[in-house]
């Protein structure tokens, strides 16, 4: 993308990681959104579209290359982060009643939750919103929480603002609509965003590298471990807790507070080597809460972590294996040693082991160096392509764009799974055609773009 | 493209040239062709028409014309390069319609030109079985040469029936209707419009001979020169070459018809013209500079079938005061192609006329000489003006500059600036072309800017109103 970005300060980026949003105010005139806002009136007569709001009313894709959101997207997201085909367009009537607090489920794929970003939403107002027209409201730093328990002690934040207000936000952040006490309609289109790339440097104005000059911390072995991850730094290179914490700490993670939990699963991660056999048992216990901290704690352990996570991969409880490929995924380069046994992975006859296992293969496969031999992963990544579950193919597909040229055997594949019964596998198969770049690739794809590419000027009244 | 390919017979071209239409029947299930008519029955109950949106609807439909039988006749009558435009429309032909009378369309997004070399087709697409009292299309075949409804109506008029999977690819001014529907079914015929974009340089059918009069050995030619010079001109042989063979002492005669009451006659008269060569020049420059625009046209057609030795007066015509003789200048120049590189500086200059049809014309021109020339010159000024014709108040000119920088592929970059601006141009067809032209030009600049337009207005045909997301 050569698009112009106006790009995030550290402040912005901290807060981002604190509270799982930011917020950006575009400079269209006025009569851009209320363009925008009659052809949203248009459509809600007969009905929302869905998906379909962005070709319907392509303007809007202007909003997302303002270079204020597209330089904050590139912050918490990469310089070749993508839009994802999911959007919707929330209409919020005069005299609702609002939502209750949630977080969404991931479109095309599983229920899984991050705790590094990679995938964001944007909440894109095309009107002005006031506190009483029903605004969207965040809880602020909840992406972390799994529990409304733990979410519902934040405190409620309504994001008003102007038209051309777009608020970007963590995908796993409790949000809602509130209730519209005005007699205006409120329509806020969400629209969604994912990483391909890993972070390498950091990707806004940064003028300090140390996360501890920055910020009071209420989870500062978990913020800091993200800014230190959006810095590009391999994990396990910052450690700091000692060895004797290690028992408080193992038992502080079936605390009744989830924050303490997390605290010292993320504490636990920067003992070092030394943890690794207490984690490697809580990996294989008989809470899956646990066993998921505990995976938290082995991707910040890094490198000394990656052999007891392949072994895991062998466990007989897919629970256990499932833990061990998520956790080796979200690990990234360091667990570069993990490729082989995440591509076995990819193969088991469990689709949660399938599912992390092939996401895993596209996290870590990027990065490998070109002289490794990635052709066993892209063949199954190809086979990925036809599981039964669709999340897989969906993450497959994605997989497969991230290791770009090098996924050019799996172009008949993608070219198939362009007409996959679910629509979010098919867009993936779209981009790593795009990402593959190849003659070949292109031409099958513009063949596929030019057949499904709506004309907004067409509709019953114009025909022609 | 590198879609398999069943090629066209000789016959099956010379039949194409003759009668300006070619039927194929596609295998594919039957299941492929109900599935479709369910989906536009569900079109015309919930949406209604969907016009030029039809084809992102039901994305299915692209693989009638991606079958091998339909692209194989496509590229033998278009060129292995031709492009499906985004003009398309499900024609629903109701039970008990009266259906409509004979007519040729008019080029959307174009002008009224018409041609007799095929540059444009439509197909017809019958997703259900079609029989003679369901309302087909039918055609008047040979008309497409004629402009009057008089010469088209002396011709037979044939419904084009068939089977389910049905195409029928017809020369864009062949002249046709549809037929009343007196049964109790209704039919849908899907059109769909399809352009040339590089000139003819040898067949694209399974070829067996180069010559016309033995092909057509044995059928009524009733448009020799006419005919064979289609023929030619498909065969990738330059205009003008020495198979004249019509006496200079037949001018007189042959200008005189020019002006008969009888189409037909007309045609042939403007073709054996054509064949005199360099001797009929002068006369044909005065017939050029004639008040009629009818003789006007002929004395075009028969100046850009003498070739070469007609050129320097097209050149000359095209700084004539009046605008209709500029313009039949520049139109002959045009269909000329290669044989007319030497008037690319004056056509440069002509697509920058006062006078819209004038530009229109220049500008296509640059396209259809420029693409064959661009090895051998230096271009720079050409792809410049067509650059300048992309924000042109008038339509046609807007594009067909941007389907000729298509045709010059990456020489047109420079041009890619305008062409990402034109990708919001206020008419639909200059849309598509400036993509067009941006897909042809194929650096990574290019392709950047075309993915992200074409992603943002990519359709999920999964995504309704019912199934959201």
């Amino acid at each position: 993308m050569s698009r112009s970005a106006l790009q995030l300060t550290d402040e912005q980026m901290r807060d981002f990681i604190v509270n799982g949003y930011v917020k950006v105010k575009t400079d269209f005139p006025p009569s851009f959104h209320e363009n925008v806002y009659e052809q949203l009136e248009t459509m809600f007569e007969s009905g929302n579209l869905g998906n379909n709001v962005l070709p319907l009313i392509p303007e809007m894709q202007e909003v997302f290359d303002h270079p204020i959101v597209h330089g904050a997207m590139q912050g918490v997201l990469g310089s070749d982060y993508v839009m994802h085909p999911h959007r919707y367009c929330h209409y919020n009537p005069e005299g609702s009643d609002g939502q209750g607090f949630h977080k969404d489920t991931y479109e095309g794929d599983e229920q899984i939750r991050r705790h590094r970003c990679r995938w964001t939403m944007a909440f894109y107002y095309p009107q002005d919103v006031t506190e009483d027209m029903g605004p969207t409201a965040v809880l602020p730093g909840s992406q972390y929480y799994e529990t409304g328990e733990s979410a519902h002690e934040q405190p409620d934040l309504s994001l008003c603002g102007e038209a051309g207000t777009v608020t970007i936000v963590h995908y796993d952040l409790w949000h809602r609509a509130t209730p519209n006490q005005s007699d205006k309609k409120r329509y806020m289109v969400k629209f969604l965003f994912s990483r391909l790339g890993e972070p390498q440097t950091p990707a806004w104005k940064s003028d300090t590298a140390n996360w501890d000059n920055l910020e009071e911390s209420e989870h500062p072995e978990l913020w800091g471990s993200l800014w230190d991850w959006y810095y590009g730094k391999q994990d396990g290179s910052a450690n700091g807790v000692s060895y004797n914490e290690v028992d408080t700490l193992i038992e502080t993670l079936d605390s009744n507070n989830e924050r303490e939990r997390l605290n010292a699963a993320y504490r636990l991660g920067r003992v070092g080597a030394d943890a690794v056999p207490t984690l490697k048992q809580a990996l294989h216990g008989t809470s899956d809460a646990i066993r998921n901290y505990a995976g938290y704690a082995l991707s910040l352990t890094g490198a000394p972590a990656v052999p007891t996570l392949i072994d895991a991969l062998q466990a007989t409880n897919d629970s256990v294996r499932g833990t061990a490929a998520y956790t080796l995924a979200d690990m990234g380069k360091t667990a570069q040693e993990a490729m082989p046994a995440l591509t076995r992975a990819a193969q088991d006859a469990s689709e949660w082991v399938r599912r992390h296992a092939t996401e895993g293969l596209g996290l870590i496969g990027q990065q490998v160096s070109q002289d490794v031999d990635l052709s066993e992963t892209v063949q199954v990544l190809t086979d990925g392509l036809g599981d039964d579950y669709y999340w897989i193919r969906d993450n497959a597909a994605r997989s497969l764009a991230k290791l770009g040229a090098r996924a050019e055997p799996a172009m008949p594949t993608l070219v198939a799974q362009l007409e996959d019964q679910n629509r979010y596998v098919r867009f993936h198969a779209a981009l790593a055609l795009k990402q593959i770049k190849t003659p070949e690739a292109q031409d099958a794809l513009f063949n596929h773009l030019f057949t499904s590419r709506w004309c907004e000027l067409t509709t019953r009244g114009t025909p022609y | 493209m590198n879609m398999p390919t069943l090629q066209l017979t000789d016959e099956e071209m010379r039949d194409f040239i003759i009668n300006g239409y070619v039927k194929v029947q596609t295998d594919f299930s039957p299941s492929f062709h109900e599935n479709i008519c369910q989906q536009l029955d569900a079109m015309f109950e919930g949406t209604g028409n969907l016009g030029n949106n039809l084809l992102p609807a039901i994305p299915e439909i692209q693989e009638v014309f991606d079958h091998p039988i339909v692209h194989g006749a496509m590229q033998g009558v278009l060129g292995a390069d031709y492009v499906m435009h985004p003009h398309r429309y499900c024609h629903f032909n109701q039970q008990g319609s009266e259906g409509q009378n004979f007519h040729k369309d008019s080029y959307a997004g174009d002008e009224q030109i018409r041609r007799h070399r095929c540059r444009w087709t439509m197909a017809f697409y019958y997703p259900q079985d079609v029989t003679e009292d369901m309302g087909p299309t039918a055609v008047l075949p040979g008309s497409q040469y004629y402009e009057t409804g008089e010469s088209a109506h002396e011709q037979p008029e044939i419904a084009l029936c068939g089977e389910a999977g049905t195409v029928t690819i017809v020369h864009y001014d062949l002249w046709h209707r549809a037929m009343p529907n007196r049964s109790d079914k209704k039919r849908y015929m899907l059109k769909f419009l399809f352009i040339r974009l590089d000139e003819p340089q040898a067949p694209l059918w399974q070829n067996n001979t180069a010559d016309w009069r033995t092909l057509g050995n044995g059928k009524a030619s009733e448009h020799p020169e006419l005919w064979e010079s289609l023929w030619d001109w498909y065969y990738g042989k330059q205009n003008g070459n020495p198979a004249n063979g019509v006496p200079q002492g037949e001018v007189d005669t042959l200008i005189d018809t020019l002006d008969s009451d009888n189409e037909k006659e007309r045609l042939n008269a403007a073709y054996r013209l054509g064949r005199v060569g360099a001797d009929a020049v002068p006369v044909l420059k005065q017939m050029l500079h004639s008040e009629s625009n009818a003789i006007r046209e002929y004395a075009g057609y028969a100046l850009s079938l003498t070739g070469a030795s007609a050129v320097p007066t097209l050149i000359d015509a095209l700084q004539a005061t009046d605008d209709s003789v500029r313009s039949s200048a520049a139109f002959a120049l045009a269909d000329m192609g290669k044989a007319a590189q030497e008037s690319l500086p004056a056509l440069v200059h002509a697509a920058q006329d006062p006078s819209e049809s004038v530009r229109r014309h220049a500008t296509e021109g640059l396209g259809l000489i420029g693409q064959l020339v661009s090895d051998e010159m230096d271009v720079s000024e050409t792809v410049q003006a067509l650059a300048t014709g992309l924000s042109d108040a008038y339509l046609p000119v807007r594009d067909n500059a941007a389907r000729a920088l298509a045709k010059f592929g990456r020489l047109a970059e420079p041009a890619i600036p305008t062409l990402v601006a034109q990708l919001e141009d206020e008419d639909r067809y200059v849309r598509f072309h400036a993509a067009l032209a941006l897909k042809q030009i194929q650096t990574p600049e290019a392709q950047d800017a075309l993915f992200n337009h074409l992603f943002t207005s990519r359709w999920c045909a999964l995504t309704t109103r019912g199934t959201p997301f």
